[in-house]
């Protein structure tokens, strides 16, 4: 081998098809603390730790076979004392002595990859906290409360969107039927702005709920929620409406009395 | 509903024959795997060839992270697409994870298989001690996995939604195929672990169909111990050991891969009696 690859500062290393190592420059076997002999005629699998191999049998070398070239993989070496060596590797395929080699460049990675771990465990723990948040939003939207028996109250807090409102009305379907409910609250009370769709929803989720045999009352209206309901032309016919939560309540108990 | 699970899965039929081949490949690939070895077959064979969903370009709207979480649900794909085509009497080939795929599939619908032949397979690829010995121990997969991590970073942070938003551009989907086989790395993490850390042992008594295992000599990933215990305890097949080395001898050695497969299914092998 030319002396300016065998001491090149990075690792080179040629392998047949078959995974014999058909070259390897001096920087590598360093690396790995291994003599030439060694290494030269037995499998590249062998400087590789178990995980490896099978990253090289499923990834490596079908790519490079079929594709003809590999970059910027990322693979560990393990070198003859056991310990793993961190690189990135190139690799390409040529054509010597009538044969398919495999060419691969080594360039060592150690500072980088504790960079990349770190990047990894946040990115895991962002997801992790995701997944969390988007459980109890889910949760949180579509809460439908036993107030006592027969009586349900679905708060609305926060925005409602189309899909929320599906949600909700799904939730609140459920819950009529499971729990028998003669009458159920929807106070809008902390509601933020909402659309003429999602009003027109609002009305359709409370026509449901009385064809299914309950009295359904709307509490809380703010003025914003009035203004948007004459403009979509919505009229809240067989609806109940009571100003507040509280006058709600007295209405429901007077349902669940009769 | 049949061309759905054709779209689905990419499936691609060709040849001039009526009997059935099935190609599946293995995890980290997709049916690219099988161009060396598949058209061989054209001339007496309906080759079918295809990829799971989650691989190649399979339609990834349809991947279910539950389903494909175990090998059952790659099973599901099979069976699906014996059924789109409705296929009978399938000489299933399998490579690797695939060749368990296929033994699920057969003992769920043994009547559409007439074959199985299973290239590089492993019940189990985690070592059991003292009687097993898969020739990985639980840190070696989580090395693997890690790996995969490291190589797919920043895959769906930054090329995901680039690919997602830029439908126009199909060289920059292209490129990504080519950096890996498979796509999403979620989706390779989750089919690694679907594959190397399932034991499927206690399968293969119910298996009913003839196999062939072919065993690499030297495979780091299904040592020689595990085709002579899949020889052993699948009722039905016949062990042959390849010259070829490595875990891909369908790319390495595609000529002898191709003659053992002809000569097995050009013998005559006594079908189990179905209990």
């Amino acid at each position: 081998m030319d002396e300016l690859l065998n001491n090149a500062p990075c690792g080179f290393l040629s392998f047949a098809d078959d995974g014999r190592v058909l070259k390897v420059n001096r920087t590598l076997l360093g690396w790995l603390g291994r003599a030439a002999a060694e290494v030269l005629g037995s499998h590249f699998e062998t400087v590789l730790p178990p995980g490896g191999r099978i990253f090289y049998q499923t990834h490596f070398f079908p790519l490079l076979k079929l594709h003809g070239r590999a970059e910027e993989v990322y693979f560990s070496l393990r070198s003859a004392a056991g310990s793993d060596v961190p690189v990135l590797a190139n690799a390409a395929r040529a054509e010597r002595d009538g044969a398919a080699v495999n060419d691969c460049v080594f360039v060592p990675m150690r500072q980088r990859r504790r960079f990349e771990d770190e990047i990894l465990s946040a990115k895991r723990e962002a997801e992790e906290a995701n997944r969390v948040k988007d459980e109890l939003i889910e949760e949180l939207s579509t809460p439908v409360i036993k107030v006592w028996s027969g009586a349900l109250l679905v708060p609305v807090i926060g925005r409602l969107k189309r899909e929320r409102a599906d949600l909700m009305m799904a939730a609140l379907l459920r819950a009529v039927i499971d729990r028998r409910a003669r009458v159920v609250i929807i106070d809008l009370t902390g509601a933020r702005a909402m659309d003429s769709d999602v009003v027109r929803h609002l009305s359709d989720a409370a026509a449901a709920v009385r064809l299914m045999g309950a009295e359904c009352v709307l509490t809380g209206i703010g003025a914003s929620f009035a203004r948007t309901l004459v403009r979509a032309g919505v009229e809240l016919t067989g609806v109940e409406v009571r100003r507040t939560l509280a006058d709600g309540l007295v209405f429901a108990m007077q349902k669940s009395q009769n | 509903m049949s061309s759905d699970i054709l779209r689905r899965n990419n499936v691609k039929v060709s040849g001039r024959g009526t009997r059935p081949i099935l190609f599946a490949h293995g995890f980290g690939c997709d049916q690219n795997m099988w161009r060396y070895v598949a058209p061989e077959f054209e001339d007496d064979y309906r080759v079918v060839l295809f990829d799971y969903v989650g691989s190649g370009k399979s339609d990834m709207s349809a991947y279910d992270p539950k389903k494909y979480s175990t090998l059952g649900g790659y099973a599901e794909d099979v069976l699906d697409i014996c059924e789109a085509l409705r296929l009978r009497d399938v000489v299933f080939v399998g490579h690797s994870v695939s060749g368990v795929v296929g033994m699920l599939a057969s003992i769920r619908e043994p009547e559409s298989f007439s074959r199985l032949v299973l290239v590089g397979p492993s019940p189990c690829y985690i070592n059991d001690p003292p009687d097993y010995r898969g020739g990985f121990e639980r840190a070696d997969i989580e090395g693997l996995l890690d790996l995969m991590d490291k190589n797919y970073i920043g895959w769906a942070s930054f090329l995901a939604p680039v690919v997602v938003k830029n439908p126009e551009r199909p060289e920059i989907a292209r490129e990504l195929e080519e950096s890996f086989c498979s796509t999403d790395p979620r989706v390779a993490r989750r089919f690694a672990e679907a594959t190397f850390l399932a034991d499927n042992r206690g399968d293969l008594a119910r298996v009913r169909v003839p196999s062939l295992i072919m065993q690499c000599s030297d495979d780091a990933i299904a040592p020689p111990e595990v085709g002579e215990y899949l020889s052993r305890h699948l009722p039905g097949s016949t062990l042959r050991v390849l010259e070829a080395t490595g875990h891909c001898p369908h790319m390495t050695h595609p000529e002898e891969t191709v003659r053992v497969i002809r000569e097995y299914l050009g013998a005559e092998v006594s079908r189990q009696a179905r209990p």
